[in-house]
């Protein structure tokens, strides 16, 4: 079977260099995925070099910014805009930014992806399943 | 100075099948810029797959689109096999690559049936359509479901192909490939046909990249991109070729489509004649630990599932990066300069879907 991708741990300053560097070297950019640990958000940036993924993650704590790579990445600024609708978490530099109402309206409830936010129907996370 | 105007294209629109607007700022007759508004489909599906069990999620994963579903429950369960450490056997792997195939066909004769209708050739579009309905035929033959075939299962798939269907198979395949050639000669060199896609939204094979296209959009900017190439699965096994333009126009990005009809149906008529006896699922039981990303071809390009479980009966996060999500920045690239007369036309050849990009 093949081995599961690899998604190495970097700081906040190395994905920035490490979203320059594949920039460079013209790499295409996947997606970008945010994941609600707690008091921490983990970011986790996809690229594709050469047909092969390049994946990473960072840390960012709940409450603060991290700059956007719009700049580099003109398409990242949906990813983005996704992130700051579902967790709140803002991007400092945005290209279009549409302030947290790219997919939800005013009327819906504000960060649903964060986990504090409790929803109604929600199944008991107990046992394992089979098939 | 000239005056500009904002012209709100969509969420209702005659070419579009789904909500989508596109605030134009027009001069004149000219686009000179173009914001998206969207929203009016977002359905909260991953929040949902993180409530329902991992077994239920499959038939949420199958949802995600209303026409390349079948592809997105298949990378729903290779996700949770990899996490299981399970893997499915390699008959079902091959009636996994038949079903995919068979969503590529009929959403590629979609596109091209609404392209048709989008500049008004309507008997084009009939006519694709028209054929469209033998693929579906052939997928509630292969699984019942016409669109939704709701065949995927984690470790297999639930219905096996037996020897008669498979010879059904080749018969209509064949059949529908020889149908297909006096449609796709039409609109690949009809007149009117170029008049209304040559030289429309260029997307260059540079902003391609930067952009982030994906699927026919960047094959038709000269991108020799597709996550089948990786051979990952029966992929590996089965002989293809990327079909790549570089006319990076609405034409090129047609043409493209119309090509990998062909492709697909040489992989299904492959398939059949590579499908190995034995089981068509494999047991398992357990929890999902860990987090794996996977990357798909759908119609429309590369679709990525990122899944982490933490050994709950429910999952910590699923999420989806569809192909559209990241056509629509290409999008807003083609659309400036280009005359507002020509945005229907230009819109349509992305083959958006708006269902699955806001999910």
């Amino acid at each position: 079977m093949k081995p599961m991708e690899t998604i190495s741990q970097l700081s906040r300053d190395e994905v920035l260099s490490r979203v320059r560097e594949l920039a460079g070297k013209y790499a295409r950019l996947i997606s970008i995925t945010c994941v609600d640990v707690g008091q921490l958000f983990e970011l986790i940036y996809v690229f594709e070099d050469e047909l092969k993924m390049v994946c990473f993650k960072t840390e960012v704590p709940h409450g603060t910014t991290f700059p956007s790579i719009s700049s580099l990445y003109p398409g990242a600024m949906l990813a983005e805009n996704e992130i700051r609708d579902q967790f709140g978490l803002q991007f400092d530099g945005i290209a279009i930014d549409f302030g947290g109402y790219m997919f939800l309206s005013h009327d819906s409830p504000r960060k649903p992806f964060i986990k504090e936010v409790r929803v109604k129907g929600a199944m008991k996370k107990d046992e394992g399943e089979s098939g | 100075m000239r005056a500009s105007t904002v012209v709100p294209f969509g969420p209702q629109h005659p070419v579009l099948i789904e909500p989508l607007q596109l605030k134009l700022v027009v001069e004149d007759e000219k686009v000179v810029d173009v914001v998206p508004a969207l929203g009016y489909g977002h359905r909260g599906l991953e929040k949902g797959a993180e409530l329902n069990d991992i077994v239920r999620n499959i038939f949420m994963a199958e949802r995600v689109c209303g026409i390349c579903s079948f592809i997105h429950s298949w990378c729903y369960c290779a996700c949770i096999e990899e996490l299981l450490g399970i893997q499915s056997p390699p008959r079902a792997e091959f009636i996994r690559l038949i079903s995919a195939e068979l969503t590529r066909l009929h959403s590629h004769l979609l596109f091209l049936g609404l392209l048709a209708d989008g500049f008004g050739f309507e008997s084009l579009f009939m006519q694709f359509w028209r054929i469209r309905e033998r693929v579906l035929d052939l997928m509630e033959a292969i699984s019942g479901g016409r669109v939704i075939m709701g065949n995927c299962a984690i470790g297999g798939v639930r219905k096996d192909i037996d020897q008669d269907m498979a010879r059904a198979i080749v018969k209509e395949v064949g059949e529908i490939g020889r149908d297909l050639r006096p449609p796709i000669k039409a609109i690949l060199e009809d007149y009117t046909v170029k008049q209304r896609t040559v030289g429309k939204g260029i997307l260059t094979k540079e902003e391609a990249v930067k952009f982030g296209a994906v699927g026919p959009v960047a094959r038709a900017s000269g991108l020799r991109t597709d996550v089948r190439l990786l051979g990952e699965g029966p992929y590996g096994e089965v002989d293809f070729s990327v079909v790549v333009e570089d006319g990076c126009d609405a034409y090129a990005r047609t043409a493209v489509h119309a090509r990998e009809v062909f492709v697909s149906l040489d992989l299904i008529r492959q398939a059949v004649g590579k499908l190995p006896s034995g089981e068509i699922r494999t047991k398992w039981k357990g929890r999902v630990r860990g987090e794996v990303i996977k990357r798909m071809e759908q119609p429309r390009g590369e679709m990525m599932y990122y899944v982490r479980g933490n050994g709950n009966r429910t999952l910590e996060r699923f999420k989806v990066r569809t192909p559209t999500f990241a056509n629509l920045p290409p999008l807003l690239k083609m659309l400036p300069g280009c005359e507002l007369a020509d945005v229907p036309v230009i819109v349509i050849s992305i083959d958006p879907c708006i269902a699955c990009t806001e999910r």
